[in-house]
């Protein structure tokens, strides 16, 4: 954000870059030149101190000449296994051949003139020497430096280095690069005995000092508080913060711990419900687009009413054999939100017995599905579609449906109606299933002899008044409507005091 | 172009835009495009802001969530309208 107050100002690294390159490589040959000194003493002495140095100095090509005068030496050299340049390398011919090796992996330009060798055809100095004969070239090192006519022209640097070794008193060596070489080869002796002299003490029982002269990789740990953003004083915005080592999270979604085998099974079987109803939401979007441009249901074309049959199936999960696994199926699709939505806007294009056969089911289960839908509270959507199945039931099967809701489950002092009662759509549901029954018997009382069904019914009409004036008035859940003829239902069926109980349980209902 | 056309018909109501950098916007949608950039009017900042802007232009690509009024969308027709283009986009 600073950067953005002054375009003309250019970010500090970027401008010193120079300065400090060309500061390192004087350093770099300032202590070159003092490490020549020393190395001259200390020739066999291990000199620990070396290590730090030598990268330095191998690293430091500033000075081609001397370069290709080091990769032409040692091809003399070892193109004549006898010689032994004075002084120099007291080191055995194995020794030798890694510095070579070394050397020719640098691959140095070869800019000394002295030698023309091949594979060098820029010549930029003056003065040719004769031909490498190896005691010639001895000489020839020892009568460093070399002198250049007038016309040669050094870097300034290059000037300043040679000029200071004329100044010198010692005898220096020409070669920078294999002087480095040197100590190193020396240095790697040096470790190689260090190191064995560490194993001797591991053997002793000293293990300590092994273990801390180890290199190890710094650990980072990583940080714990994550800050996503960097508000700057006196900005509009945010900033984004992350490094390589903490980059940007995607989402903060983490998984906490290991989940247990359960949940996962029950995600997993959620997740196969889910599947299923958007299948069957395909299916019943195929079948709608079919209506939008025809009058409503019941007229069906053949294929509408193959559409829709083919979805029934798959509702109803008609490919179990058992049938409790097709009751269940069917359940789990209305245990979700999802699947309640596709049930109600599926019932208007059911044929009548498929759709009395779904509310039959329906109303078996309803503690069941009560119980499920405390989170979703969505089963009112299914109110009105039911609602038009109901005036299609027979007696008969209202009976069938409602029995399940009266009967005692064993080993339980509640009945399933209570559960029933306390939820709304389960409530509105039983009082329009009740308001229908009543309608169903009243019709048809003159028409026939009172019969088992109607003895069940009065039965049925007796219990569930009585559950009703049992439930505390606050337990009881407000239903979504409420069928005048309710109340003269229950009056045909109970005495006039539970008539009285009831009344004053359900007089909210009368401000509707 | 579902919810470019979602958008559009919510032109004219007010919701809040959740930014990628954690900044929150509320406004009058004014505007939609194709890339989901978002015109935003009678905009205030849901942190406490030094810098009154009575518009703003955000690029769809920054934005992260959309905060919408309940009562204005018909989740079933969205939801219908998302199951079509995902059946046109697999065909």
């Amino acid at each position: 954000m600073n950067c953005l107050e002054g375009p003309g100002k250019t970010c500090g690294p970027l401008a010193s870059e120079e300065e400090l390159v060309s500061a390192c490589q004087l350093e770099k040959e300032e202590e070159n030149e003092g490490e020549e000194e020393e190395e001259e003493e200390d020739e066999e002495d291990l000199d620990p101190d070396l290590d730090p140095d030598l990268e330095e100095e191998e690293n430091d090509l500033g000075d081609p000449a001397v370069l290709g005068a080091v990769h032409n030496t040692q091809r003399a050299l070892l193109s004549s296994p006898g010689v032994k340049a004075p002084g120099m390398l007291g080191m055995s011919l194995a020794s030798l051949h890694f510095l070579w090796q070394t050397l020719d992996y640098l691959s140095p330009i070869p800019f000394w003139p002295t030698f023309p060798s091949t594979s060098s055809p820029a010549q930029h100095f003056g003065p040719r020497l004769p031909s490498p004969d190896p005691t010639l070239f001895c000489s020839l090192l020892t009568s460093w430096p070399p002198r250049f006519s007038h016309l040669t022209q050094l870097h300034p640097r290059h000037q300043r280095i040679l000029q200071q070794q004329q100044h010198s008193q010692t005898p220096r060596e020409p070669h920078f690069l294999l002087t480095t070489l040197l100590r190193k080869c020396q240095w790697w002796e040096y470790y190689q005995k260090l190191e064995k002299k560490q194993a001797d003490e591991e053997l002793l029982g000293r293990r300590n000092r092994v273990e801390s002269l180890k290199l190890v990789t710094p650990y980072i740990p990583k940080a714990e508080a994550y800050e996503s953003v960097v508000r700057i004083e006196g900005s509009l915005g945010q900033v984004a913060v992350s490094t390589c080592f903490s980059p940007r999270r995607a989402i903060d979604a983490v998984p906490h711990g290991t989940q247990e085998q359960d949940i996962e099974a029950a995600s997993s079987q959620r997740l196969r419900v889910l599947y299923r109803i958007e299948k069957m939401f395909l299916q019943l979007l195929e079948i709608e687009e079919g209506w939008k441009y025809r009058p409503p249901p019941p007229c069906f074309s053949e294929q509408q009413s193959n559409q829709v049959e083919k979805l029934f199936q798959t509702l109803k999960t008609q490919e179990q054999n058992n049938l409790e696994e097709a009751a269940d199926g069917f359940l789990q699709v209305l245990s979700v939100r999802k699947g309640k939505a596709l049930v109600a806007r599926l019932l208007p294009f059911l044929p009548q017995d498929q759709a009395v056969t779904i509310l039959l089911a329906i109303t078996h289960h309803l503690p069941l599905l009560v119980r499920r839908d405390v989170a979703d509270q969505a089963l009112q959507m299914l109110f009105k579609p039911l609602g038009k199945c109901i005036s299609h039931l027979t007696l008969h099967e209202l009976l069938q449906g409602l029995q399940g809701l009266t009967l005692l489950p064993p080993g339980s002092s509640e009945r399933p109606v209570t559960v029933v009662l306390q939820n709304q759509f389960g409530i509105s549901l039983l009082y329009a299933l009740l308001s229908h029954g009543e309608q169903l018997v009243s019709l048809h009382s003159s028409l026939e002899e009172p019969n088992s069904d109607h003895t069940a019914w009065t039965d049925m009409v007796v219990l569930i008044a009585w559950e009703i004036a049992q439930m505390p008035t606050a337990s009881l859940a407000e239903p979504l409507a409420f069928p005048s003829n309710l109340l003269p239902l229950f009056c045909h069926h109970v005495d006039k005091q539970l008539v009285q109980q009831l009344e004053a349980r359900m007089e909210f209902a009368w401000i509707y | 172009m579902l919810f470019y056309s979602f958008f559009k018909s919510l032109v004219g109501k007010d919701v809040v835009v959740e930014l990628k950098n954690d900044l929150s916007i509320c406004g009058t949608l004014h505007s939609v495009d194709q890339y989901l950039n978002i015109k935003l009017t009678d905009i205030s900042v849901t942190d406490p802001e030094k810098y009154p802007h009575m518009n703003c232009f955000i690029r769809g690509s920054v934005v992260r969530y959309v905060q919408l009024p309940a009562d204005e969308v018909d989740t079933q027709l969205l939801q219908d309208a998302a199951r079509k283009e995902a059946l046109q986009q697999k065909q």
